[in-house]
């Protein structure tokens, strides 16, 4: 069984685009796609949703992001999920595209086959100019200093304020 | 004779003014503890500049114009719509300083659309965005959706003052005898339903095996920005991101009682369970939502391009009562929305431009004046066909029976008028920059109506003049255009002098 | 503040029955669609 399952793999695999297509490219022209097996590569993002027999990920290449509908096996390859301060693992996956899923209530999706971890995601340092820090700092004082001189002129009553 | 704009009009603009400066400063503490719990200090570093800046001018605005007289209507007008103008300004500045943004009036353009409530976006790189902002820009929605000015009437501004600024924000819908109490009950309600919604939204997410603390936060920036029928997510796929036909059904549940005027709200609270039911805002919106829809399914006949029932009736309906109640929320691609029939995507615009209740958070012409119309035609035609001496009245039920008269159906005839203009301006604007009538015309109403559905024109790269007259376009239908009119004659004035 | 929350959870109390309906009636409303739309597809389906 697991050989006939093997074969048919490589035959899909054999009849897709061997070059990998740009998200952007699926979703405009996802007609031109449908059922058929893409291979895409882009940044895992966000948070992993459970469904039955497999989960939901998102993948995010240049601007443009999909969901990935992925086996449950495949779940311990993620290490990393792009968000803040997270660079998210970097895949390549093979799967089938669809414009309309039936499985999943009508959803634009690819439902991966091959699912190939190019680059490990990694925390990213927070990126904090100096010049921003003593910007801020020289702000604060200035403001306060301001603030502390109005606030001596308007009790010396010039020029009036009730507040 | 009328008296014309003095220089006590300045003063006290510029004194409200700097209170809602200082108010927007206090606000921007919330973030900065998000950033703090979160370890997100460069976020932290963007929001203590903000709030320095609205601080300072704020004082500096209360120095110089001290407390002045009771307010007038005219004062509160031109106070409600410069300082959603200021607010767009403030609020621009952290996320600007996130580095999301390509120009300032990119981030301002976005922080409009949060306190219009549209929902339309220009930033780059959402899913990487911090927590600290992702939740300003959310709470932006859930001021804006009550109003910037009812945030601030809380804490600020007296009995009388606060009413005039209350109608200026186009909120005339009186629930109770007074404005501030109205505010707080606006506010009871608003944080009622913040409690469950986010917990409702949280459960699904944590259905789907998300941790408490992702669920929380996804499911407190969805209600933030589907109550307030702003269409904000905190990801860049928008609702497509959760791949689940049950959260999009807890939106729309939201959306709809966001949709959904605070009178009605207040009657079913209190016991008054019927006033759902007879409501006449309430029947009427039922009316068009299915109207608008049987127009979208027409739409597709001959060409349903859809698998099954089931994502039939979701994706034509979520795009549809996204549309009407103004939330802007989308469970597709705006390349996918764009490929669908043209009566199809006609049948949204018209719900798009009707909009949802008065004195709710939805945008748009408002069910209430199509409402009106219904009924001053009603009486019209009754009183053609009856002898001229007769006298014909037509009421409504609208938390107590009313009676339809002319100045009522004058004013909002006018208002009516006013947001078509501004439909067709955009429109305009957009067919002159090569974008096709149909795809311009949806992208302006969503932009006026405050609904926030995106066709595929808003990106970055649109002209720079279509950005600033959408960032009008979204003041303007925000305010429902009276506060503009007059701070449009206040500065016209106070130039020729 | 006591005495404010004490008054919320009485306005609450009393407005339970009423937050219940007005969550039920965004979902009559989204069957109804529902219902209309399936008529539709079963009936453009059996026209092809």
């Amino acid at each position: 069984m697991k050989i006939i399952w093997n074969t048919l793999l490589v035959l899909l695999l054999l009849s897709a685009i061997s070059k990998a297509q740009t998200l952007k490219a699926l979703i405009s022209s996802p007609d031109m796609f449908d059922g058929k097996v893409v291979i895409v590569q882009g940044e895992l993002i966000g948070d992993i949703f459970s469904s039955r027999d497999g989960f939901w990920v998102n993948i995010l290449d240049s601007g443009t992001a999909i969901g990935l509908w992925v086996p449950e096996s495949e779940k311990n390859k993620i290490k990393f999920l792009g968000r803040y301060g997270i660079e998210g693992d970097y895949v390549k996956i093979t799967g089938i595209f669809h414009k309309q899923c039936v499985q999943h209530a009508g959803d634009m999706d690819i439902h991966v086959s091959c699912f190939e971890i190019i680059k490990r995601g990694s925390y990213k340092k927070e990126q904090l100019p100096l010049e921003k820090i003593i910007f801020a700092f020289s702000l604060g004082i200035v403001s306060l200093a301001a603030i502390g001189i109005l606030h001596l002129l308007s009790h010396k009553g010039s020029p009036p304020h009730n507040q | 004779m009328i008296p014309d704009f003095s220089k006590d009009d300045i003063t006290v603009v510029s004194h409200y003014i700097g209170k809602i400066f200082v108010a927007l400063g206090i606000i921007q503490i919330l973030p900065i503890v998000i950033g703090l719990i979160c370890l997100e200090i460069a976020a932290v570093v963007d929001f203590f500049i903000s709030i320095i800046t609205c601080l300072s001018f704020g004082s500096i605005l209360l120095y110089f114009s001290p407390s002045p007289q009771e307010l007038n209507w005219r004062q509160g007008m031109i106070i409600v719509a410069l300082s959603w103008f200021v607010a767009m300004f403030v609020s621009a500045l952290p996320l600007y300083l996130s580095g999301h943004f390509e120009c300032f009036l990119d981030a301002c353009f976005e922080s409009m659309s949060a306190y219009a409530t549209t929902g339309l976006i220009l930033i780059q790189d959402l899913d990487h965005l911090s927590h600290a902002h992702n939740i300003w820009r959310h709470l932006m929605c859930f001021i804006g959706g009550q109003g910037i000015i009812l945030v601030a009437l809380v804490f600020f501004f007296r009995g009388g003052d606060a009413l005039r600024i209350y109608i200026g924000e186009a909120r005339d819908d009186k629930i109770l005898p007074n404005s501030i109490t109205t505010a707080k009950f606006i506010w009871m309600v608003s944080f009622t339903y913040l409690l469950i919604g986010s917990l409702l939204l949280a459960c699904v997410l944590m259905f789907h095996g998300l941790p408490f603390p992702r669920a929380i936060f996804h499911g407190l920036c969805i209600f933030m920005a589907g109550w307030d029928t702003a269409g904000f997510a905190p990801q860049s796929l928008n609702i497509l991101y959760y791949h689940s036909f049950v959260f999009e059904l807890v939106t729309i549940i939201i959306v709809l009682l966001g949709a959904t005027s605070f009178g009605v709200h207040y009657a079913v609270w209190t016991g008054k369970y019927r006033e759902l039911k007879e409501d006449f805002e309430v029947k009427i919106l039922m009316f068009t939502i299915f109207m608008t829809y049987l127009v979208v399914l027409i739409g597709f006949s001959g060409n349903i391009d859809f698998v099954d029932p089931v994502s039939f009736f979701r994706y034509t309906f979520y795009q549809l009562i996204s549309g009407h109640t103004g939330v802007g929320y989308s469970n597709i691609y705006s390349s996918q929305l764009s490929k669908w029939p043209e009566l199809a995507i006609i049948g949204v615009i018209i719900a798009m431009g009707i909009g949802g209740c008065m004195n709710s958070t939805a945008g748009g012409i408002k069910v209430f004046r199509i409402g009106l119309f219904y009924k001053s035609m009603k009486r019209d035609i009754r009183k053609l066909s009856y002898p001229e001496s007769s006298y014909i009245r037509e009421y409504f039920h609208h938390q107590r029976e009313i009676s339809i008269d002319d100045n009522m159906v004058k004013t909002a005839m006018v208002i009516t008028i006013c947001y078509i203009l501004l439909y067709f301006s955009g429109a305009l604007v957009g067919t002159f920059f090569g974008y096709g009538f149909l795809p311009s015309l949806f992208e302006s109403v969503s932009a006026s109506a405050n609904v926030g559905l995106s066709i595929g024109i808003t990106n970055t790269s649109m002209p720079v003049f279509m950005k600033m007259w959408y960032i009008f376009q979204m003041w303007a239908g925000r305010l429902e255009f009276f506060a503009i009119f007059i701070l449009v004659r206040f500065l016209v004035k106070t130039v020729k002098r | 503040m006591k005495k404010r929350l004490i008054r919320y959870i009485g306005i609450l109390k009393r407005g339970i029955i009423g937050i219940s309906i007005e969550l039920v009636y965004p979902l009559i409303v989204t069957v109804a669609a529902f219902l209309i739309s399936l008529i539709m597809f079963y009936s453009e389906i059996s026209h092809r």
